[in-house]
Parts: structure tokens; sequence; C-alpha cells
């Protein structure tokens, strides 16, 4: 009933089976390594602000956009945070972590909105927009950093450090984040909206659905996801900088597009997320055991990443045109035989 | 004076004309910001300054042209700046392995060959998977600098092969400036015939017109025979052959060979593409606005120092141009469509 | 046989500009042309009749290259084409002015009449022999535009006649119009045909496609009649008069009978529209919409009769005027759940082609596909699509199954049951019956009155005057804008409409 808006099944089969071989094939090289409890909640700690942007592209990319602003807004949070709770003082306490946390997603939460405004009363595509509001908020960083690193004074580590049923507590904030999303794009009337405006922003506009609102909510949700993302960074270093992370957003995407999201808008399951992060963080964990040594491991993971993108793509792209015509060819035989029937 | 053909005001008449040609707009603003920027700090319009700004046009300008036609077919390209050093250091390695001493044309024909390769791998990935341009070339935007950076080096060149050093000192005109001597660099000149002779191609070939004719009206010119898909690819190998040709001239002019360099610049050469008034769904632009577009992002970008603003906030100022250069002609388009009853979509 | 128009002998010559032999073509499920042959001879014009949706500009893709048949065979001017590309049909001289009229609207007048696909990509544009070219085709046309005004700014009109300027300045020697005067008056057409007749008797070839029958009898030299994707006749034109073609069109002379309204007039209008005006787009118009009847608006293509339809369902703002429901002003007429619109263009306005049928139905009524803690349950879905799948009739094994793979008729079930599903009190149809083959168009019809006889408010904007006066008690007609005339339905005929309608301007 709903399958042209999830997307092919054999998609996520397959991504499931690259998790599991993934899995499998570590485990075996490095068993006394990898398949510890130590070496999963790092994984888990690692990939955590990583995967929740990908829910920032997830969504936008749901509604037929993108947000190439999130790193600009993450980094403009975390460096919110750090100079709120700076201004608050080191005795500040509970008070002090509420107060920075709550601005950093205020900021989220306003450039997300300026992000949804603009996209949806100029009717521009969103990549010109998010990319000159990413100009700004990194302008508005820089000028208020000097672009140097401000750090904070360790009230928000124990987000990084708390463990909740073994896993820590950023990646239990991703998985409860990816569950509200994946809930709200697929059983409210918002969600529903939102596939329709990926799928067609022009049929959506006159089957006279919310557009504007549907739009400005996705990237307001965008940019408080990303604040979330921001100070997850932010408490594992204690630290915040325009520059951090500036690899982030080609990730973000790789794992959205190896989720099976379509970039076009209209298809895919958000909580595909969670297998397309876990296989990202395995084989960057396999690039790091293997290559680890070796100094160009980071640009040799780049590479590999650059290449899985353009060939999941692919690949997603000959799935999908694939499996539609199956399902027209189904159809038509299943009319073909009524017919037949109905003539005797 | 001739006779008014409307009735609007002389003054909103004049405003509107700027607003429906993006080059006088840009022309107008980059007056306004040169006069302001001259009072506030009267060393802006000395002949150093003005040389260096001419200097740090060529190789974003260079870059600028190659996205301008592929925005102009309707796609997009992020890789520029990742074909840009990969070309450029590629080129270095190579002469410096077989130390290479002959003239600079073989350094310029092997970067603008190695920029067209990459942009040819672009090109076929856009339209012969049929894949959507952004994300390929944000792909290889990635794939190729991790590819230079692991696999060729990560070594810094400061002493570059001769005949590329000897590049970064042509000049084309001297004069002095306070007593010292300062000079136009050669590239300058070279960027300029290089817009020009793209400029005439796309308005007086053929060629040009279907590349318009693409970003346009795909299905369209699919009828009317054009040959969409090679016409789109030449788009990208041109975007990727400057790109070479700009990342070589960059490290010859800084007499340094640096695969870490670049980063980012496609933002900047995107901001000023986009200010120069190529539209990103295809079909409007021009060599003249994507150049006057570069030329105010530079000025912006090396001036705001000399009236007294942290270079800090540059950035800033570079998003905020992208907002006004896409946000004005947006509403100034949707207001025509509400006139003219269009139900807007993208 | 006629003694002024060339001779109808000799079908085996070479003589032949176009011979499409046993051409089928088939779009998912439903055969667009099945087992065509179709023959033009040179220097005549041959008339390409039939319904919306019978196959007609199939056919001409197929002989421009455009789509590529499942079986059969082109000739063009003697030599057989096998897989025909564009670049081929073009190289063969073929000009097609397309019905959505394939131009480039950020181009000049002078760039999209001078543009020529098919040259070799390094070669210069003749761009002074393109502005003489654009000059003397737009005289001949009898039109006043500067070869360099900017195609976008142009009214449809305009842009339908630029097309034709293109198809017959150009060097081609056959050339394939469909419907080009839809959006004309009666003088420009008038000068059309003209220069065509003139083209014709210089020994180009014309496939003149037409749903204006009394052109079709006027121009023609030949007249072929296409129904459900296959010929039913072809012939001299001589051997047809316009009621004899019209029974072949619709196989039948029943599909046309009126549907008389239940309803009298209520005092109180459902909507009603008070002096709208946007601006150069229409003005000063008035209109009531009563429960139970169907109100017709006739114009040529571009009139702004459908933006009036768009204005009342609120996809438009208007400048002036207010729209009133049940005698209170309608504000926000956008998200009033009351009034639902139902556009022209299925493809692309109206559905999401690779949805399943079940959420193309539900799209603007998620209220009712709400199951347990308000959330969207799948099943109810399924409910809903397949109580509208039964009440419309539409011809699926399930209701998962992707609209695309529908036939027109039935993917305009599942639009109408998308906006009949809010269980509207007015309702906007905009030409309904647009590519569905003649069964499904009764139905449709049936259905649109049935719908009213239930108290709905129904505004049906339709370029068939046969529409119109099958299920509409009043008819509005707009010209440039403005409402015109207005007449009883029962007081007019499908002759007066097109008489109206082609008046233009002196209306």
């Amino acid at each position: 009933m709903i399958e042209a808006r999830l997307g092919p099944r054999a998609h996520i089969v397959l991504l499931g089976a690259l998790v599991v071989v993934l899995a499998g094939t570590l485990s075996a090289l490095a068993p006394s390594t990898f398949p510890t409890m130590r070496n999963m909640q790092s994984m888990m700690g690692q990939i955590a602000p990583l995967a929740i942007l990908a829910i920032c592209i997830g969504i936008t990319f749901l509604i037929g956009g993108i947000d190439l602003s999130i790193v600009a807004v993450a980094n403009c949070a975390a460096i919110t945070a750090a100079l709120v709770g700076e201004a608050m003082g080191p005795d500040a306490g509970a008070l002090g972590i509420m107060a920075a946390a709550g601005s950093a997603l205020v900021i989220g939460l306003l450039a997300g909105l300026t992000n949804g405004f603009l996209i949806a009363t100029l009717r521009v595509h969103p990549i010109p927009i998010t990319l000159g509001t990413m100009s700004v908020f990194i302008g508005i960083s820089t000028g208020i950093t000097n672009g140097a690193t401000v750090f904070g004074n360790g009230y928000m580590s124990g987000l990084s450090t708390a463990t909740v049923v073994l896993m820590p507590m950023t990646f239990v904030v991703f998985l409860v984040l990816l569950a509200l999303c994946t809930g709200i794009t697929l059983k409210t009337r918002t969600g529903f909206h939102m596939y329709a405006l990926g799928e067609s922003d022009k049929v959506a506009r006159y089957s006279r659905l919310p557009v504007t609102r549907t739009i400005v909510m996705t990237y307001a949700a965008s940019g408080v996801l990303a604040a979330i993302a921001g100070l997850i960074m932010f408490s594992s270093t204690n630290a915040a900088n325009v520059s951090f992370a500036s690899s982030y957003l080609m990730q973000a995407i790789l794992i959205a597009v190896v989720a099976g999201i379509d970039p076009y808008g209209g298809t895919g399951r958000l909580w595909a997320i969670l297998l397309g992060a876990a296989a990202m963080q395995m084989l960057q964990t396999g690039i790091n055991m293997s290559l680890g040594s070796w100094s160009g491991s980071a640009f040799a993971s780049n590479f590999i990443w650059g290449v899985l993108l353009i060939a999941v793509l692919g690949l997603s792209k000959w799935l999908s045109t694939r499996k539609h015509r199956t399902r027209e060819a189904e159809v038509e035989e299943k009319l073909e035989e009524a017919e037949a029937v109905g003539s005797a | 004076m001739t006779a008014p053909t409307t009735t609007a005001p002389a003054g909103r008449g004049f405003i509107e004309l700027l607003l429906a040609r993006r080059e006088l707009l840009l022309i107008s603003v980059i007056i306004a910001t040169v006069i302001i920027f001259s009072i506030a700090n009267p060393s802006f319009l000395s002949f150093a300054h003005l040389f260096g700004l001419g200097r740090s046009t060529v190789y974003v300008g260079l870059m600028a042209l190659g996205v301008m036609l592929v925005l102009l077919t309707g796609g997009i390209d992020i890789s520029v700046s990742a074909i840009a050093v990969s070309s450029m250091y590629l080129t270095t390695v190579t002469l410096m392995a077989f130390d290479y001493q002959g003239t600079f044309l073989l350094a310029v024909a092997l970067a603008v060959l190695i920029g067209g390769t990459l942009g040819l791998v672009n090109g076929v990935l856009v339209t012969w998977l049929k894949l959507p341009s952004l994300i390929v070339t944000i792909g290889t935007l990635t794939l190729y600098r991790g590819a230079l950076l692991a696999f060729v080096g990560t070594d810094r060149f400061r002493s570059l092969p001769a005949q590329m050093a000897e590049f970064s000192g042509f000049a084309v005109i001297r004069t002095s400036d306070n007593g010292r001597m300062v000079a136009l660099h050669g590239a300058v000149l070279i960027l300029i015939v290089l817009a020009a002779v793209l400029a005439l191609a796309l308005s007086r070939t053929w060629w040009g017109r279907y590349i318009y004719a693409i970003g346009d009206n795909q299905e369209a010119a699919e009828r009317m025979g054009v040959p969409v898909r090679s016409i789109r690819v030449t788009a990208f190998v041109l975007s990727g052959a400057l790109a070479g040709l700009a990342g070589l001239f960059y490290a010859a002019m800084s007499r340094t060979a640096d695969p870490a360099s670049l980063n980012g610049v496609e933002m900047t050469v995107l901001a000023a593409v986009v200010l120069g008034g190529v539209s990103v769904t295809g079909g409007r632009g021009s060599v003249l606005g994507t150049l006057l577009g570069v030329l105010l992002i530079t000025i912006v970008g090396s001036s705001l120092v000399l009236v007294g603003i942290p270079t800090a906030w540059q950035q800033l100022f570079i998003g905020l141009f992208v907002l006004f250069g896409v946000g004005v002609p947006a509403l100034r388009e949707r207001r025509n469509e509400r006139r003219r009853g269009m139900v807007v979509s993208e | 046989m006629t003694t002024d128009r060339p001779d109808a002998v000799a079908p085996d010559r070479a003589d032949f500009a176009v011979r499409v032999d046993g051409v089928t073509k088939t779009f998912g499920t439903v055969h667009a042309l099945d087992d065509v042959s179709f023959q033009v001879r040179r220097g005549t014009i041959h008339a390409l009749v039939g319904e919306n949706g019978s196959g007609k500009s199939t056919l001409t893709k197929v002989i421009a290259g455009a789509h590529a048949p499942d079986s059969g065979t082109v000739t063009l001017d003697g030599e057989l084409l096998e897989d025909l590309t564009p670049r081929d049909a073009l190289r063969k001289g073929v000009r097609v002015i397309y019905q959505d009229f394939a131009l480039f609207p950020n181009m000049t007048v002078a760039d999209n009449i001078g543009f020529d696909g098919g040259v070799n990509p390094a070669g210069l544009v003749p761009r002074g022999k393109n502005i003489a070219r654009t000059r003397s085709a737009l005289e001949t046309l009898g039109l006043t535009i500067s070869p360099s005004t900017v195609l976008g700014s142009l009214s449809t009109a305009e842009r339908q006649l630029v097309a034709i300027a293109r198809a017959v300045s150009a060097d081609g020697r056959i050339i394939l119009m469909d419907e080009p005067t839809a959006a004309l008056t009666q003088k420009e057409i008038d000068a059309f045909l003209g220069t065509v007749r003139h083209l014709a008797s210089q020994g180009l070839s014309f496939v003149f496609i037409s749903h204006k029958l009394r052109e079709v009898v006027e121009v023609a030299d030949d007249v072929t009649i296409i129904r459900d994707g296959k010929v039913v006749e072809s012939g001299p034109a001589a051997n047809f008069d316009q009621e004899r073609i019209s029974n072949l069109m619709t196989g039948s002379a029943v599909s046309n009978v009126r549907r008389e309204s239940a309803w009298e007039v209520t005092e109180k209008p459902l909507l009603s529209a008070r002096q709208m005006r946007l601006g150069s787009v229409f003005a000063d118009v008035d209109l009531e919409l009563h429960a139970g009847r169907v109100h017709g608006l006739s114009g040529l293509v571009g009139c702004g009769k459908i933006e009036i339809g768009l204005a009342l369902a609120g996809l438009i703002p208007i400048d002036q005027g207010r729209i009133e429901l049940d005698g209170a002003p309608l504000r926000e007429a956008r998200s009033e759940r009351t009034i639902q619109y139902v556009p022209d263009d299925r493809l692309t306005e109206g559905l999401m082609l690779n949805w399943s049928i079940a959420d193309n139905i539900a799209m603007n009524s998620l209220d009712q596909t709400t199951g347990r803690g308000g959330l969207q349950s799948v099943p109810k879905l399924g409910e809903l699509g397949t109580r509208w799948k039964e009440r419309l009739r539409i011809k699926t094994p399930t209701v998962a199954a992707p609209v695309s793979a529908l036939s027109g008729g039935n993917q305009q079930r599942v639009l109408l049951s998308r906006m009949l599903a809010p269980q509207p009190r007015v309702l906007i149809l905009n030409n309904p019956t647009v590519g569905v083959d003649v069964g499904s168009r009764a139905e449709i019809h049936d259905l649109v009155r049935s719908v009213a006889d239930d108290g709905t408010a129904v505004l049906l904007i339709s370029d068939e005057p046969a529409e119109l006066m099958s299920i509409c008690d009043d008819i509005a007609f707009v010209v440039d804008g403005r409402i015109t005339a207005r007449h009883a339905a029962d007081e007019i005929d499908e002759e007066r409409i097109i008489d109206i309608n082609g008046q233009g301007k002196a209306a």
C-alpha cells in the first residue's frame, strides 16, 4: 500500500546483510578487540552525532530538499553552548547546563526556521539558500570566536560519559530522535505531507496540502537536530570551533543515501539510518584497524566514502527502476487475467 | 528624454531595470562598494591593492566559469576545488619526477587534461547513470581529494619546477606605486581572454544555444534533436578543465604546490556564480554576470580588513550576498508569477 | 473527387511524404496505438481527428521519432527508417508543433524560431538570418511581436503562434501540427489556415490534428479518424461532413447526450465571486455556483478561465474582489476543505504516478485514515481506497498498485476519488475528461452529474463544447479574462459555443 513511499525492500535487505557481513568479518579478523563491549560502546559514541546529522539530511531529502547548513548550525550551537556556559560561570550547576543547552537549541531552531522560511517564501531551490545560510552561520561563528577554539568548563561532559542500558547516552539520544522522526513521517498527517511534497511539490500544491508549513517545520526540525548533534560533539571534546567536523556533511549525506532515502525526495525509511550509520561506523573501524599505522588512512577512508556514495546511489537507482517495472508488470498481468475470466 | 511608456514613476523604472539586468545591478553594487571602501581607506584605490585584487580573482574566476556552464545546463558541480587541487598536484609531481625544465605550456596542457578527465567522470556519472549531480559531485569531491592525499602524497612543495615558478612573475602592466614597483599578473589577462572566448562560444555557436536550451527546457531540447547527453558532458568536462587550469595557476602564482590547499573554495565559487545571476535551475546566466559576481566576492573578501572589519566576518558577508543575490530576483519572480496567475512550483 | 486537389490514386508510389505501417505502441497497460497504418500524400493537408486520448498525439510523436513504436514501421519521404530518432526525423524535414509548444521560455522569439537541434554544435548560429527569417515568418502569420522579446513574457496565444512560426519557417517538408489552434481566435485561425494552404500548394505536407471539426472540413485534403488507438476510417475529405466525423470519433451518436439538472437555482448561491480581479489575467468576474447545478466556463486556451477556477479554489491569490461561501466571506479558500479542485493535467499536477492508488485517493482526507491514538493507519488507508475503487469502478486488482499502471480513464477516476472523498460541497473541474477513452468519458460525465444531483455545486471548465453541452446547466464565456456572455445551456449548441469563443476581443 505504501511501498512506493518506503522504497525497495531489497535495498534494506542488502543493507542489513552488509551490516551483518561487516560485523562478522571484523569479529573474525579481530576477535579480541572488535566484538567487545568496550569497542561497541566506543563505536556507538563515535557515530551518534554524525548519525543525528544524517537524520537532518534524511528528513530534508524526504521533502525533496537538502540542508547544507547542518554542520555550520551544529558548530554554531556548540559555540553558543560554550560561550553561555562560560558566562554562567563554573558553579552554575544544573542551571548552567540548562541555559547552555537551551540556548544552543534555540539557536538551532532559529537557524532552521530561517532556512525553512526562506525556502518556502522565496521558492528557490534549497541548495543556494542553505549554502548562503551556511556561509552566514559560519561567518557569525567565526566573527564571534575570531576563528579560535572555545572551551567549556566541562559541565556538559556528563552527556558523553553517561550510559543507559549499557549504551552511551548520546547514542540513546540518537535512537530516541530517530524513532520519533520515523514515527512522525510514517504515522502522522504531517509525515504524509512530507512524503507528498517530496514526491511532487506540484501535485502537493494542486492538492492544496499545507506545503509552506511542511517545509518550515522540516527545516526547523533539521536545525534543532543539528544543534543537538553540536551539543553532543561539544560534550565529548569540551571544545567548539567553527571548523570542526567539516567532513560530516558529506558523511551525513552518505549515510542517508546508503539508508535508501531518495535525494530527489518522496521515498525512504528513516529508521534505516540506523543501519546506514552502523555500516558506516564499522567500515570506519575496519579501515582504522587495517590501515591504522598508515599515515594516509584518513584520506583513504574519504576516498572509500566517495566511491561508496556513488556506487550505492547507482545501485539504488537501478533497484528502484527495476522494482517499479516489476510492479507495473504484475498489475498488467492480473488485469489481463481478470479480463480473460470476465470475457469467458 | 524619451516618452514614458509606463505609468510607473521614473525611480521605480530604474530599480526594475536594475533588478531585471543582473549585470547592471552588480556593477552598481560594485561601484558603491568601491566608493565606500575607498572613502573609508584611500589605499583601496592604490595600484598595489587593485592589482592584488585582480590577481586573486583568477583562480576563483576560472572555476566559476566552469561551474556556470554546468549550472546553465541545469546541473551543479561541487567538485571543482578537488579537481583543481588534484590536477595541480599531479602535474607538479609528474613534472618533478621527470625533472622537467621545458615550457610552462606542457604543464598547462597536463593540468587541463587531468582536470578534463576528472570532469568527464562527473559528466558520465551524471548523464549516463542519471544520478543527481549534487550528490555525485559531493561524492567525487571527497573521492578525488581522498585519493590524492592517500595515494599521491601529502608533501607540500615549495620549490616548484623552474617554469612554473617563473609564471608567478608573469606581469603585463608594470607601474610604480609609492615608489614600489607593482605589476598586474598576466593570468588576469588570460582569465579575461578565456571568458571572452567562452562568452562568444555561448552566444554565437550552436553548442552555446544547446547549453542554454537544455537548462531551459530539457524535454523540448530532446524533441528538437539536441544531443542532450553529450552536450551536458561537455559542460562537465570544460568545468573540470577550467578547474585544472585554475589549480595550476593557483600553485604557480603562490609558488607552492600543497595538496591540502583550496579546501572549501567550491563554496566561494558557487557563491560567486549564484551572485552573478546564474540560475540554479538552469537556462539563465551570463559570463559577464559570473565575472562580476567573482569580482564582488573578491573585493568584499579581501578588502573588509581595509575598512576595519576583521576578516573573521568575511564569510558572513559572502553568505548575505548569496542570499540577497538569490532572494531579491526570486521575490521579483514570485511577484510576476502572482500577477500572471501561476500556481507556483519549482 | 475534387479536381483542385492532388490525385488520390496509386497508393504504392513513393509519393507519400509520410507512411506509417502497422504501428503499435503501449504505455504500461494502455494500447495508445494498435496496428495503425496511415499515409500522407505529398503536398496535402491530412487531418487526424479523434477524441482526447485516442492516440493522435502519440502517433505524431512516433512520426517525429520522439516515441519508438513497439512494432511497425515509419517511412518518411520514401525512406524506411529503422529506430527513428528525433534527429533522423529532423533530417528528413519533419517539423512538429507540439501541444505543449516545446519552446524555450528564457530565449528570445528569434532564438526560438531559429532554433535547430540537429546541426553540428561547433557551427555558428546564423543570427542575422534567423532574425530575418523570424520577421518574415511573423509577418506571414500577421503577427506584430518583436523578434527580440523574451518568449516567457508572451501570452499563450502568442506562444502558440511562435511555435507555428518555428515549424513553418524552418526548411521543413513535413509538418505535424498537434492542436495548433487551441489558443487562437477566429481571425488568427483564418490567417494561419491560409498560410497552411499556401505552403501545401508549394509542396509541403501537413498532418493536422484538431478536434475543431469545422476547421478540419474547411482545410483538409484527407481525413483519418482514430479511436482508442485504432484507425476507424480514412479517405478524401469530400467523403466526410462534420456529423459523420463526429459519429466516427465517438463510435456512437449518444455519448454526448444532455444530462438535465433536477435542481432549480436556489436563492442563495453556495459559492459566489464578486468583482474578482487578478493583474492582467482576469477582471470583473462575477460568478455564482448553486447547489445541485453544473456551471460551465468556456473560452480559448489562455483566456483566463482556468485561473478563475484556481482563484476560487484559493490556489492563486486575487488582487480585488471577494469570494463568499454560504454568503460569508471566504478568506482562506486554499484550506477550505468543502471546496475541491481537480486539475486537468493529471500526470504532472494531479497524481503521484509512482504511488499506490490508495495513497493517491487518501491524500485530501487523511482524517478518514486515522486509526488508534490519532496515528495514520495503513489498513484504513486500504479500506478508504477500496471503498472508492468500488464506488467509481476503478479497474484494478488491488489499490496497492501504482497509479501509473492504470489507463487514462482509471487514473482520472483515482483523481476524482481523491477530490470526492472529503465530501466537498463545491467541486471545480478543469477538463475532467482529457485523455480518457469514450466509455470512461461518458461514465465520468454521469458521475459529475450525480455528484451535482446530491447537492454539490460544480464548476466545469472545459475546452470541449461537446462536454459543456453534455453536463452543464449554465455556461459563462471568458474572453481575455472577462466574462462576456452567459447562457443557459439549453439555449445554445456546440456551434454557437465555438462562434462565441472565436470572436475574440471584438465580442
